[in-house]
């Protein structure tokens, strides 16, 4: 059924009735075009602010070659065009971001434009308009010093030294790229045009201080995005600056003295890559403040697979080389984590919303948590695949003087629709497009919000290109509406004798929920907005108190403030008080003792790209160690330790002793081996522990000897020595070993689980219950029916009775596979039976009655959810293992479900390196992108041979009714990584016990991304379920990837291990 | 094309009561078959095959055609069966309505349509072609016949070439990237994976193996400046870069580069030239027609520098992939002189050796010891890229101006043109020792 125009919660304002007709319209020009400059097409900008102070907003639009516009806000969205009267034309090329600030300290918003100057015959320079208070301007930049002639994006005032006026961050583009990757270390050459400056403002004169400041000021900084705000909360404003193209996001932590420290890589594993507009905003009300950054991934598959996409393996890799930090071509979404950030933008499902420019957190419909909207489109795509291959070039070629405007339109059209989404309130976000506004697809570069008919709502106002700019009413409060739950508090701020406001944080408590803003005007995409915070309260009337931290020092604590009303507040004059120290964060219970314990171990991956061998793989299974166990080997009722090596790397063997621990062992000659699991038991029934060491590594082909597992005896007092022979000769790549005595002869036996067959992604390895034959041998017998078994990529295996009979079962966890048992009974193991039809990534499995009914349940770690890969029962994963060009070589090929379409998740590119066949039916990329599967593929081959399905990715638990196995999973908080092993104690002291889960994982696809956004995750156990404890204190962040976490005695006091591939062990007391 | 196709047609109806056996004339004019390698090339371009895979492309469906060619004229021609690696006898054709020259040109479109990915557009030219041939007087009897008796020879081709291990190596392993200077990176504007590092397991048409002609090994790297290697570097920097370049009609008229990516502004895009290979079969057809070659000389003519392409390509990418050197401007860039640009675009593979000196050589001799030592003529292939013509006194002059573009290119250092010319005569002396196809 259509919407009725009411149903939307924004309507366009006609501009018939707001008399806004301003177009930021751009006619072609031979010599001047998106061919000849790389932001052709990147538009104007929004700025609101009352200049007039009269109570109501006016806007101001930048157009990039005709006039900017200035709208007097005559109230009940109707608008004056001042423009002519005030002086702001601003003519001639090339306008970009705009910006409203009281720059003079005179209680006046002065108007801030940027320009694109020196470049192609653009002329001129950034732009002050002074406003002289009676409705006009005096253009003052070069009286102030900020006439800055260069490519400028965006100019952002802030009070930098907190010496009660605003400096200016300029945020500047670079243009060229005809070497489109230098290294990264050019960002350390300064670029006069290009460059990013900040200027000190010094009695009223910007002093360029660049050179001091400490930040990069060079012609690699394609800034394009700037954000403001105190990420540490030391009262000093910090910066967000999104690059395009190669080079870094930078996050500026201001120092206090005029320099500032670029920390984006200490805090975050990666950015966006092609980062557009940024917004920095407390997302889910927990008091720090997040990033969004946007990039270019579009959310439509088609658009997707008809556009340049990411990087191979290698070539990505190579580029990290040159000195950038990982960058991924979508959108993040940065949750503070207290000292790091996660990028949830995947878990929350914004990652992808195409050709994106300006994002803003805002809360739209007022129920006190903050919405996004993001700004869209392009007006050609020139990453349009076809484009590049096949009409560019064969255009040109048939017409060398092919004009540019010829050669343009052959571009696809790149109109999207604005998103917006709302906050779930759990991290998440809906995408409300279709149903919070009725526009269709256009393009809109910038963007602003503010309340402009002062009903207590937030308005939107964009800039669109070559169409008439919009404003967007919000109907939440209309009159006539019901407003039960929308309800608000407006908040302005104003200065002390013309000092700035801006910088003021404002934290507001209603009953258990806080909220908190900053004032910052420069937000989303060379815009900005108003000096006025409206804070959504939903159904409360009042809140219970505010915490306002002004810029000067000053905090004021205001209580019981009612709702539904505008509070207007004027910075305390008297003497800024010190600022008083937060709360310490929830105190932190685990220690790291690593540094005292003399442990000098790093895991070092051997450097084998699994993708070189079979590129359409999601992931490896190469970089799964080091293997660790834990036990006392020399008698002496100690905890000692064996930790494996990567291929070429010698495992070690550590005896604790009264001080620490001390290296006895390095297995050098068996350095060959990549040991990925291991295990201390007693073989031979001689009252020590011996070891056996299960080989991964996944590298070396079927039968070779580096791929088998071995044992080593133990002479009693904690001397090894390979054993020969005691195993069988099984190949294939190992992943887990499992100790138990099945037979209760009183000799352990084992079970050896693999995870994959070399070559052959997908294919189910052996795996086997070997039984211990009197401590002399292992060996492949019959017992039961599940003395051999081809269980898929198993992960994890586990020895428990789940069915209360008394002798322990095989629980198996493994990838594309449901959980599956081989239940024990009389000392026979049946075959494996699935616990449930979930089928998931499954990492890990644990046993523990969490709710105390007398029956284990299963703790199981998966992907989670923060994902480019996600999958239901309704929407699966499938990975089809067929010979598809009939060469004798299986080609893996993953699909996904997107909005009920199955689709093919690589590239058109590396498929067809593997399946050069498709190009026959599917050269150009725009047929092969709208064909569905079974056109590229026969139903024949799709059926022919094995599909692998996974339909849950969640972690969670299996609760144990009765034999019925039914998955609850974690909470969101929990799903932001792959959980790849998990320790199950009490840490709060309860009586009962909980888990502290970790994981994340780098060998993923350059398309998936790095698995790397956990920290490690405390869950509390509280019978009735499991809760997220705020567990990201100090001591907790288990950077990189957790593949064990073992419980280890030392000095008598419980403590853990936590290992990591290609890096240090880390030792946590708790 | 219509009113082309009308025009036909009602040619047709007027001289109906009259017997029209222009097609015949038409049919035996190499022309025909020079105008169908000439849409195969296109759709080479257009497709973006690289070099090697190019050759591929232009060897099998020549080799159709001259088989055909060779059983009609067996006091001219000597087939390739048993004389080409697994290559057995096409079936015989025992229809006398088959015109030899429509199933030569017909095998040579079928196979060289199943290993384009454009068919539609050989489907096109075939359409065309086989209408005008209808007008002028071509029978649905004699085109059925010798359609069908192309059609068997291609299927006979196209399994023999389905066993070349081309299939396999498409999941074989690809480079993964070493970090000694030494070795070969992925170059500037686009840093494409390494091409084809697998071609060495291609099977041969005539050499035994792909290591039979292994060249000289490459200068040892150093960056000490008394270096041969080093002085070969900035050789290259000298002379190859983009300002100045003494030799840049030469360079560009050799690029043959069948993907040169470029970056302006946010607009990235593709132009697309024939491959070197493609360049010798247009020298082959340029110089048939001056030589007034009949069509089975022409057709004789192209599957021998086919093939000797073919088997050039094969040892030199042995050789490209064994080494690994690195191109000179990785290095010009790390160590010399970061803003250094080349004047081709370095192409996606190690750069020893200069796969155009090699292949350029093995084509020239092939044609040299067809058509004769001093042979001057013009090359206009490169006409319709832009650029002009150049004229050669000889098929081997040619060869050497191939390979030295290379340096004025910035693309290669002189090494791997001396000896990659000198592997392109090793390669091209014994195919033309080795291979009897005259009686």
């Amino acid at each position: 059924m259509k919407k009725k125009e009411g149903d939307y919660k924004f309507l366009e304002v006609p501009s018939a009735q707001s008399h806004v007709s301003f177009v930021n319209k751009l006619e072609h020009q031979e010599d001047f075009n998106i061919i000849d400059y790389l932001y052709y097409y990147n538009g104007g900008g929004v700025s609101i602010g009352d200049i007039n102070n009269d109570g109501l907003f006016d806007i101001y639009f930048s157009s990039n070659e005709g006039s900017n516009k200035l709208y007097l806000n005559k109230g009940s969205f109707s608008f004056e065009d001042i423009t002519e009267s005030a002086g702001v034309a601003s003519l001639g090329k090339w306008k970009t971001g705009i910006n409203m600030a009281d720059i003079n300290g005179d209680n006046l918003l002065d108007l801030y434009v940027c320009r694109v100057s020196g470049y192609e015959g653009l002329e001129g320079h950034n732009e002050l308009y002074l406003n002289n208070g009676d409705l006009t301007f005096t253009e003052s930049s070069v009286k102030y010093g900020l006439d800055f002639s260069g490519f400028s994006t965006q100019s952002s005032f802030f009070d930098m030294d907190k010496d009660g006026d605003l400096d200016l961050y300029l945020l500047n583009h670079a243009v060229h790229t005809q070497k489109s990757h230098g290294r990264a270390d050019l960002r350390f050459d300064v670029d006069q045009l290009s460059g990013d400056r900040i200027f000190e403002n010094i009695g009223g004169y910007f002093e360029d201080i660049t050179s001091t400041t400490g930040i990069y000021s060079s012609q690699i900084g394609y800034g394009l995005g700037i954000g403001l705000s105190d990420f540490n909360q030391d009262g000093f404003t910090d910066l967000y600056i999104s690059n395009d193209f190669s080079e870094n996001d930078y996050l500026y932590i201001n120092n206090g003295d005029k320099t500032f420290s670029e920390r984006l890589t200490d805090m975050a594993h990666h950015s966006s890559r092609f980062s557009m507009g940024n917004d920095i905003a407390d997302y889910n009300n927990d008091g720090r403040v997040d990033i969004i950054t946007l990039d270019m991934l579009p959310e439509d598959e088609v658009v997707r697979k008809r556009s340049v996409g990411e990087d191979s393996y290698e070539i990505f890799r190579m580029k990290l080389q040159f000195g950038y930090m990982n960058q991924y071509s979508r959108n993040t979404l940065m949750l503070n984590r207290g000292e790091k950030f996660s990028d949830v933008a995947m878990l929350a499902g914004i990652h992808a919303t195409d050709w994106s420019w300006g994002p803003l957190f805002a809360d739209f419909n007022n129920d006190g948590w903050k919405d996004i909207f993001i700004s869209n489109g392009i007006a050609r795509r020139p990453n349009d695949l076809d484009y590049i291959d096949f009409i560019s070039g064969d255009k040109a070629r048939n017409n060398p003087n092919l004009s540019d405007a010829a050669i343009v339109s052959e571009m696809p059209l790149g109109k999207v629709k604005n998103y917006f989404f709302s906050n779930n309130q759990d991290l998440t976000f809906e995408n409300v497009t279709e149903i919070w506004s009725n526009a269709g697809a256009q393009i809109t570069n910038g963007a602003a919000y503010a309340d402009l008919d002062n009903d207590g709502d937030l308005d939107l106002v964009l800039n669109n290109l070559n169409e008439e700019a919009d404003i967007l009413e919000n109907l939440i409060l209309r009159e006539g509406v019901d407003h039960e739950g929308s309800n608000f508090l407006k908040l302005r701020f104003f200065g002390a004798e013309g000092a700035p406001v801006l910088g003021t944080r404002v934290t507001a408590f209603v009953g258990e929920q806080i909220q908190m803003y900053e004032l910052f005007s420069v937000r989303g995409f060379q815009s900005s907005t108003t000096n006025e915070i409206i804070m959504g309260l939903g159904a409360s009337n009042e809140i219970d108190s505010l915490l306002i931290e002004w810029p000067n020092g000053s905090v004021e604590w205001q209580g019981a403030i009612q709702a539904n009303q505008l509070l207007k507040l004027w910075m305390p004059e008297q003497q800024p008080v010190k600022k008083q120290s937060k709360p310490p964060l929830k105190e932190t219970i685990f220690e790291n003792v690593t540094a005292s314990l003399g442990i000098d171990y790093k895991h070092h991956e051997n450097r084998f790209v699994e993708f070189n061998r079979e590129p359409l793989i999601p992931h490896m299974n190469s970089q799964e160690g080091p293997a660790i166990c834990i036990g006392d080997v020399n008698g002496d009722g100690q905890d000692d330790f064996f930790v494996g090596g990567a291929r070429g790397q010698s495992a070690h063997l550590y005896l604790q002793l009264a001080s620490g621990f001390k290296l006895v062992r390095t297995f050098e000659e068996d350095k060959i081996f990549e040991d990925v699991d291991a295990a201390f038991f007693d073989v031979e029934n001689d009252g020590d522990l011996d070891l056996l060491v299960v080989t991964g590594g996944n590298e070396f082909d079927k039968n070779s000897p580096n791929e088998l597992s071995r044992i080593y005896l133990n002479d009693g007092k904690g001397s090894f020595e390979k054993a020969k022979d005691m195993l069988p000769n099984l190949y294939e790549t190992g992943s887990v070993v499992a100790v138990h005595d099945v037979n209760n002869d009183g000799f352990f036996d084992i079970f050896i689980g693999r995870v994959a067959v070399p070559w052959h992604y997908g294919r189910s390895p052996k795996s086997h219950l070997l039984l211990n034959n009197a401590g002399q041998k292992f060996e492949v017998t019959e017992i039961g029916d599940a003395h051999f078994l081809e269980g898929g990529m198993i992960k994890d295996a586990l020895w428990a009775d789940i069915d209360n009979n008394g002798e322990k079962d095989l629980i198996l966890a493994a990838m594309w596979q449901p959980i599956k048992v081989c239940f024990a009974n009389e000392g026979l193991l049946a075959s494996p039976v699935s616990i449930s039809e979930d089928q998931g990534w499954w990492q890990t499995v644990k046993a523990l009655d969490y709710d105390q009914d007398g029956d284990l349940d299963l703790l199981v770690g998966n992907l989670g959810l923060n994902s480019k890969l996600q999958a239901t029962h309704e929407a699966p994963l499938r990975m089809y293992l067929n010979d598809f060009d009939d060469n004798g070589q299986q080609d893996p090929i993953l699909t996904y479900d997107k909005k009920g379409v199955e689709s093919i998740f690589v590239s058109k590119k590396d498929l067809t390196k593997q399946l050069p066949g498709i190009k026959k039916k599917f050269l150009d990329h725009k047929t092969y992108a709208e064909a569905p599967l079974r056109q590229l593929f026969s139903e024949d081959l799709l059926n022919g041979d094995e599909v692998l399905v996974a339909n849950e990715l969640r972690s969670g638990i299996f609760e144990n009714n009765e034999g019925q196995f039914i998955f609850k999973a974690f909470d969101l908080k929990a799903q932001v990584s792959i959980i790849r092993d998990m320790l199950l104690v009490d840490i709060n002291d309860d009586s009962r016990v909980d888990a502290l889960t970790a994981g994340n994982f780098f060998g993923s696809s350059i398309d998936e991304g790095r698995y790397s956004e956990d920290y490690g995750t405390v869950l509390l156990n509280t019978i009735e379920g499991w809760e997220v404890a705020s567990s990201t204190g100090k001591s907790l962040y288990l950077e990189g990837q957790v593949v064990q976490i073992e419980p280890i005695m030392i000095a008598e006091k419980r403590a853990f291990i936590v290992v990591r591939n290609d890096a240090t062990l880390q030792i946590f007391n708790y | 094309m219509r009113t082309k196709t009308i025009f036909y047609l009602m040619l047709t109806v007027a001289s109906a009561c009259v017997e029209n056996n222009a097609y015949q004339e038409k049919l035996k004019d190499a022309a025909l078959y020079n105008a169908a390698m000439k849409q195969l090339t296109e759709v080479i371009v257009h497709d973006i095959f690289s070099p090697p895979v190019a050759s591929r492309v232009y060897a099998y469906p020549n080799i159709a055609a001259y088989e055909i060619m060779a059983q009609a004229f067996p006091d001219k021609f000597i087939s390739l069966s048993g004389q080409l690696n697994d290559f057995t006898a096409i079936p015989k054709n025992d229809d006398p309505q088959v015109n030899v020259y429509l199933a030569a040109l017909h095998a040579f479109l079928t196979v060289g349509t199943e290993l384009i990915f454009s068919e539609d557009k050989m489907q096109a030219f075939q359409d065309q072609t086989y209408q005008a041939l209808q007008a002028d007087g071509l029978s649905k009897r004699v085109l059925n016949s010798s359609m069908s008796y192309g059609d068997q020879v291609a299927v006979h081709i196209l399994k023999w070439a389905d066993r070349d291990h081309y299939k396999q190596t498409r999941t074989d392993a690809k480079y993964t990237i070493r970090a000694q200077p030494e070795y070969w990176k992925p170059t500037p504007p686009d840093y494409m994976e390494g091409i084809e590092p697998h071609w060495n397991k291609i099977r041969l048409m005539v050499l035994d193996s792909a290591q039979q002609f292994i060249p000289k090994p490459p200068l040892a790297f150093s960056m000490d400046e008394n270096s041969p290697f080093y002085k070969e570097l900035m050789e290259v920097y000298q002379i190859g870069g983009q300002n100045e370049n003494q030799g840049e009609d030469i360079a560009k008229f050799w690029d043959c580069n069948p993907y040169v990516s470029h970056h302006r502004g946010h607009a990235m895009f593709a132009t697309k030239k024939i491959t070197p290979g493609g360049h010798w079969m247009e020298i082959s057809a340029i110089a048939t027609m001056r030589a007034g070659s009949t069509y089975a000389e022409t057709v004789h003519a192209h599957a021998r520098v086919a093939i000797s392409l073919f088997d050039a390509f094969i040892s030199c990418w042995d050789e490209k992939w064994r080494s690994v050197v690195v191109r000179p401007e990785t290095l010009i860039n790390q160590y010399i002189d970061e803003a250094w640009v080349p004047l081709l675009q370095t192409p996606p593979f190690p750069e020893y050796t200069s796969g155009h000196s090699v292949i350029s050589r093995a084509a020239a001799l092939t044609l040299t010891e067809l058509l004769g030592r001093d042979f001057p003529f013009e090359d206009t292939s490169e006409m319709e890229y832009g650029l002009p013509r150049r004229s050669f006194d000889s098929f081997l002059q040619a060869s050497e101006e191939a390979a030295l573009s290379r340096l004025y290119g910035g693309i290669h250092y002189r090494m791997a043109i001396d000896n990659g010319l000198d592997q392109g005569q090793a390669v091209g002396n014994y195919i033309n020792n080795t291979l009897k196809t005259r009686k």
